[in-house]
């Protein structure tokens, strides 16, 4: 392949990558790196780094549109990243203790099994019966939004605080750990636990991936890891399929959302389980 | 009385959220307008130096994006007198740069 057509290939995955990203709150790591480790012959390392920028590519693409259509709920975000960066930064220490293999074959199980509960829930467009709990009240964590798919104004409940911020902070310990699934994890946090709508979890998610993705690529850049003509491509495609893909998502149901998402969560869990059975 | 401070407490959050939005919108448009000019320097091969130091740049601005935006979230919450929101974002922003000093990646 020569230069510019790499280059333009690149490109080209990066947008797909950030449209699904953006639509579903993940980072889009799970189509960068094969991509570019598979499809491109990348070393991982690079592959890794061009991932890190392309989390905060399509949490920024995708911050822009929702923030202003009001999805996001920046309070919760804000709540919940002291419990995701918290757990990106001790991620490592908690690596010595438990096998990366049983913890592979421990969070494809729990991915598995969270996507038959989401598939019990397909029909479910809006969470009923919300009752907030004490914190949530003091911290004033239910809001509103306009949907467009249902023409109407939502208001919504959030439960089940700190339960959240823990899982949270396993979920920044997991991305680390095993370099996958975290925004994934983050969205089945916020839809199963706080039983937020799915819209605002997704949106969430996707504020909140690129804040914990930033230390990390800082690291990548310190290393050398970051080559400017893989990332390059990459920021820019998965930029302009964020800004896309979040347009799109605003006009989606809650019920269609949840049927792209448990095919990625099947996807997730069988490469999670993978990896624990190769050791 | 109540209603009218609540509108115009949520016209002034409405306000600083399109200050941040439009802001993140400028950082973004810089950030992908340095990363595009670059590629095009490299690709033609006017200057392999130049493209690569304007490419960089551009991502660097792009990594930044997500700590402008808890730096703003910060300033909103101080101006609104939501002393709770400040400490929230003031701890996740300490703990972010915390993680860039001890270099952990992710």
């Amino acid at each position: 392949m020569t230069l510019p057509v790499a280059t333009l290939s690149i490109f080209l995955v990066s947008i797909l990558a950030g449209l699904v990203g953006s639509v579903l709150g993940l980072g889009g790591g799970i189509i960068i790196v094969p991509a570019l480790t598979l499809l491109f012959g990348y070393e991982i390392r690079t592959a890794v780094a061009a991932s890190a920028v392309a989390v905060i590519a399509t949490s920024t693409g995708a911050a822009i549109a929702y923030l202003r259509d009001h999805i996001t709920n920046t309070r919760i975000a804000m709540l919940l990243e002291v419990g995701t960066t918290l757990g990106a930064l001790s991620g490592a220490l908690v690596a010595g203790l438990l096998p990366a293999r049983f913890m592979f074959l421990l969070f494809g199980l729990l991915m598995a099994y969270s996507a038959w509960s989401m598939f019990q829930a397909r029909k479910a467009e809006l969470p009923s019966g919300v009752k907030p709990d004490r914190l949530s009240e003091r911290l004033r964590l239910g809001s509103s939004y306009y949907d467009q798919a249902l023409g109407r104004h939502v208001e919504y409940e959030s439960t089940g605080t700190i339960p959240g911020l823990l899982l949270m902070y396993i979920s920044g310990a997991l991305a680390g750990l095993l370099g996958i699934g975290g925004g994934a994890f983050k969205v089945l946090a916020m839809d199963q636990v706080m039983r937020l709508p799915i819209k605002v979890s997704t949106a969430t998610s996707n504020f909140m991936i690129g804040v914990t993705a930033a230390a990390g690529a800082t690291v990548y850049f310190v290393r050398g890891d970051v080559e400017p003509l893989v990332a390059g491509p990459v920021a820019l495609g998965v930029l302009l399929g964020a800004i896309i893909g979040a347009r799109v998502m605003v006009r989606l149901k809650g019920t269609t959302l949840r049927k792209l998402f448990i095919p990625v969560l099947v996807y997730i869990a069988l490469q999670m389980a993978w990896k624990g059975v190769q050791g | 009385m109540e209603t009218t401070r609540g509108r115009r407490l949520d016209e002034q959050v409405e306000q600083v959220e399109l200050a941040v939005s439009k802001l993140l919108r400028l950082g973004t448009f810089l950030a992908a307008a340095q990363i595009g000019a670059g590629l095009v320097l490299l690709l033609v091969g006017v200057s392999e130096v130049l493209g690569t130091t304007i490419l960089t740049t551009g991502l660097i601005t792009l990594v930044c994006t997500p700590l402008m935006r808890v730096t703003a979230a910060l300033w909103i919450y101080l101006k609104l007198g939501d002393r709770v929101y400040a400490v929230i974002s003031f701890i996740v922003l300490m703990v972010v740069f915390a993680g860039m000093l001890l270099g952990q990646t992710h």
